[in-house]
């Protein structure tokens, strides 16, 4: 095929600055996302672990229904359920939520859904644990807090680092999905050039190389960290 | 010194220990010979409270515990003065030799780092590891790493140490090394407990030997008395299921 | 406070359930594909073939690291135009408007699925202990012999869980194919709350069907398991 015209890298290139121009967005919902749902995932592996009566039960329901259920639908109930049910709380603050933009609801999704996957890494890491070691701690005298903090928690967090970093690595390449509800990130911004260029393909390249490399950096990252830390050969 | 009243656990509706009395003097080496699923581990468990039993009294030292009302400073106190040696070593796979035997000194007795260090050099040199100190868990064999087991309880100086079938997952060459290592405890007048199906030890070493089947205790008295001249016929059953030839004497 | 319209939320349900059909078959299709090259790339990679092993690699890892959602809105705008502009320069007569979203769809999934599969085939592959293969060489087996009676009984026990996973990730990859036109389980549900502004009702209906397929699919994968499990080991 002599010149292709529907495709020209040149045009990549010239998308590069703007596309990247939004990357601070999705950086901000990767964090954020990451930061409530670790905290969230926490709380919700304490109930597992310590089996709280209904709580317990209703964890196992909610980390099903977050695998079961593809991420963009619940990207959708979030966004437009959220606003039903909490406006009322909301209201009296002086807040409509049906006026809060998008990107807090997406923030909140993924937070959600980094949760139940937090929560299942940590109780399985500590589940992974033979129970040996946790009576030799016992019949040395250790009481329980001194256990989880020099036996369980370091040999729990080696084996939970690369599933944090599968998890980090997916909570990013679902920020791409935050267009769908009108989020103008790196991908939401594509329509817009398309919009004056007629040309979207090239965007969408773009996007994909950014990704790539950011979801390279945060694999290297992580498998960097792993090879640190190192509790034990 | 040890004392057991009348101890008596359930798994559910499994009765597993059905009353058991035993005392055990300062510096005696209990032998508990009996067959599988018996309760010998079940009863170790429930002295150092890896396992609640459901009644009864224990007394180690001076702390006396009434299983029934026990409060946890109680239990706590009567853990810390007995240390147990597992079947399979059990040792904190996130540390390293000199680490395992020196954590119960730091973190349960206090002991200041720099003396915890000194003593567990010389603790692991003693048992035969002194060239082992920063090797973790996966890098040393069977036979070492129940050495270090070993030195793990011991350095706590407790009142007894409790050994459940301590070679039993060894290779036949590991298991000597281990055998000699307890025999120089016993002689140093440490008080022990151990479950073991080595009736050469139990011969050589023990100054009791109990004999447990079904949850009770069927008979006890020196090893010669009971390996060699058992009065009950369970005993002489097991025994010579033990000990092909039925000739055995001492 | 919002009131729930069951009534329309169970006329939802039911429309979803209407195009578990579809959503299947757009799963199962790229599963397959993905099974039958996925198995020739990961041999390809396990056997060392000279450069087609190297691509296959960054293949991989560059599907494997681009939001699914890229990947397909990628592809579709690459085959359409594509297809417009090779029949458009050979004076060809035929268009990608003429080609069904579905199709694009197929081959869409087909690519994403190639790239998950041939990893979870070749870790399954390998997960046989060498000592097997070399014991099996020692009696003088073929290479291909050693793949139909040594290895790949072997590997299939491990192989089916992350089969599962793959087929999983298929069926919610499906849920994102409204993007380039293809009328599936949302376009469905959306298109009935389009005239009453129930898009809550239909998402959560959407969700819930999702959410029984994919439950469906894990217990299935488990029990296929069990079965290989023990017809492998008798
Ligand atoms: N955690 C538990 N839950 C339920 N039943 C148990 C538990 N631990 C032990 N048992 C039961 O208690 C009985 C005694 O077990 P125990 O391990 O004390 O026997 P043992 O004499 O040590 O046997 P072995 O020589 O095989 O080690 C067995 O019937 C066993 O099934
Ligand atoms: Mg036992």
């Amino acid at each position: 095929m002599t010149n292709i015209s529907y495709f020209s890298f040149k045009r990549v290139w010239e998308y590069f600055p703007q596309l990247l121009s939004h990357l601070p967005t999705t950086l901000v919902i990767v964090f954020f996302a990451l930061f409530f749902g670790f905290l969230l995932g926490i709380l919700i592996a304490v109930v597992r672990l310590f089996k709280v009566p209904v709580l317990n039960q209703l964890s196992v329901v909610y980390i099903s229904f977050v695998r079961g259920v593809p991420i963009n639908i619940q990207l959708f109930i979030v966004y437009f359920g959220l606003p039903l049910i909490l406006s009322p709380l909301f209201l009296p603050l002086g807040i409509d939520l049906n006026r809060v933009g998008p990107i807090y609801f997406v923030i909140a999704t993924y937070a959600f859904s980094t949760a139940a996957f937090i929560s299942v890494i940590i109780s399985a890491s500590i589940w992974g644990i033979d129970k040996g070691q946790t009576e030799a701690a016992l019949s040395i005298g250790m009481t329980r807090p001194q256990l989880f903090r020099r036996i369980i928690a370091p040999q729990a967090l080696h084996i939970a680092l690369p599933e944090f970093g599968n998890t980090t690595v997916s909570t990013l390449k679902n920020t791409s999905l935050a267009f769908t509800v009108g989020v103008v990130d790196m991908v939401g911004v594509i329509s817009a050039i398309a919009a004056r260029t007629k040309h979207s393909l090239e965007g969408y390249v773009g996007a994909a190389i950014i990704y790539f490399v950011l979801c390279t950096l945060l694999e290297r990252g992580f498998s960097f960290v792993e090879k640190k830390y190192r509790v034990f050969k | 010194m040890i004392e057991l009243k009348n101890i008596h656990k359930s798994f559910g509706h499994n009765h597993v220990l059905k009353g058991i009395d035993l005392s055990v003097l300062d510096g005696e080496v209990v032998v508990i010979l009996g067959p599988s699923g018996s309760g010998k581990t079940t009863l170790l468990r429930c002295i150092d409270f890896l396992e609640r039993a459901d009644e009864g009294e224990i007394t180690v030292g001076d702390t006396h515990v009434n299983i029934r009302h026990a409060k946890k400073q109680q239990t706590l106190a009567l853990v810390r003065k007995t240390a147990m040696v597992f079947q399979q070593y059990n040792l904190f796979k996130n540390k390293t030799a000199l680490e395992n035997v020196i954590e119960g000194l730091i973190v349960v007795q206090k002991v200041e780092k720099q003396e915890a260090l000194e003593r567990g050099r010389n603790l692991l040199e003693n048992v035969g590891l002194g060239d082992k100190f920063d090797a973790y868990p996966s890098q040393l064999s069977g036979g070492q790493q129940q050495r270090v087991g070993i030195a793990r309880a011991l350095i706590l100086n407790p009142e007894v140490i409790l050994f459940d079938e301590p070679t039993s997952a060894l290779d036949p060459e590991l298991v000597g090394d281990v055998l000699i290592l307890l025999k120089k405890i016993a002689h140093q007048g440490m008080t022990m407990i151990v479950v073991t199906h080595e009736i050469d030890f139990a011969v050589d070493v023990a100054t009791k030997v109990v004999f447990m089947d079904a949850g009770q205790i069927v008979e006890q008295g020196l090893p010669e008395e009971v390996i060699s001249h058992p009065k009950e016929e369970r005993t002489r059953q097991f025994l010579r299921r033990l000990l092909p030839e039925s000739s055995y004497s001492i | 406070m919002y009131r729930f319209d069951y009534l329309f939320f169970m006329h939802e349900l039911w429309v979803g359930v209407t195009y578990i059909p579809i959503t299947l078959l757009l799963s199962i299709v790229p599963l397959i594909i993905g099974l039958i090259v996925g198995t020739l790339f990961a041999i390809c990679r396990i056997q060392k073939v000279r450069v087609i092993d190297r691509i296959i690699q960054v293949y991989v890892v560059l599907l494997r690291s681009i939001p699914i959602v890229l990947l397909m809105l990628m592809l579709y705008f690459f085959f359409t135009y594509g297809i417009d502009e090779i029949a458009g320069f050979y004076h060809l007569p035929f268009r990608s408007s003429q080609v069904s979203p579905i199709t694009l769809a197929f081959i869409i999934l087909s690519f994403v699925s190639v790239a998950f599969l041939s990893e979870s085939v070749r870790t399954a592959l390998q997960s046989v202990q060498k000592g097997q293969i070399e014991a099996a060489r020692s009696v003088g087996m073929t290479t291909t012999t050693i793949y139909r009676r040594i290895i790949i009984p072997q590997a299939l026990p491990v192989a089916i869980p992350i089969l599962g996973n793959t087929f999983i990730g298929l069926i919610q990859g499906t849920a994102l194919l409204y993007l380039i036109g293809v009328t599936d389980l949302i376009t469905g549900v959306k298109i009935q709350a389009n005239g009453n502004y129930r898009y809550v009702e239909a998402y959560i209906a959407a969700a819930i069907v999702y959410w029984v397929l994919c439950i469906a699919v894990e217990q299935g994968i488990r029990l296929l398991s069990t079965r290989v499990n023990y017809l492998v080991k008798g």
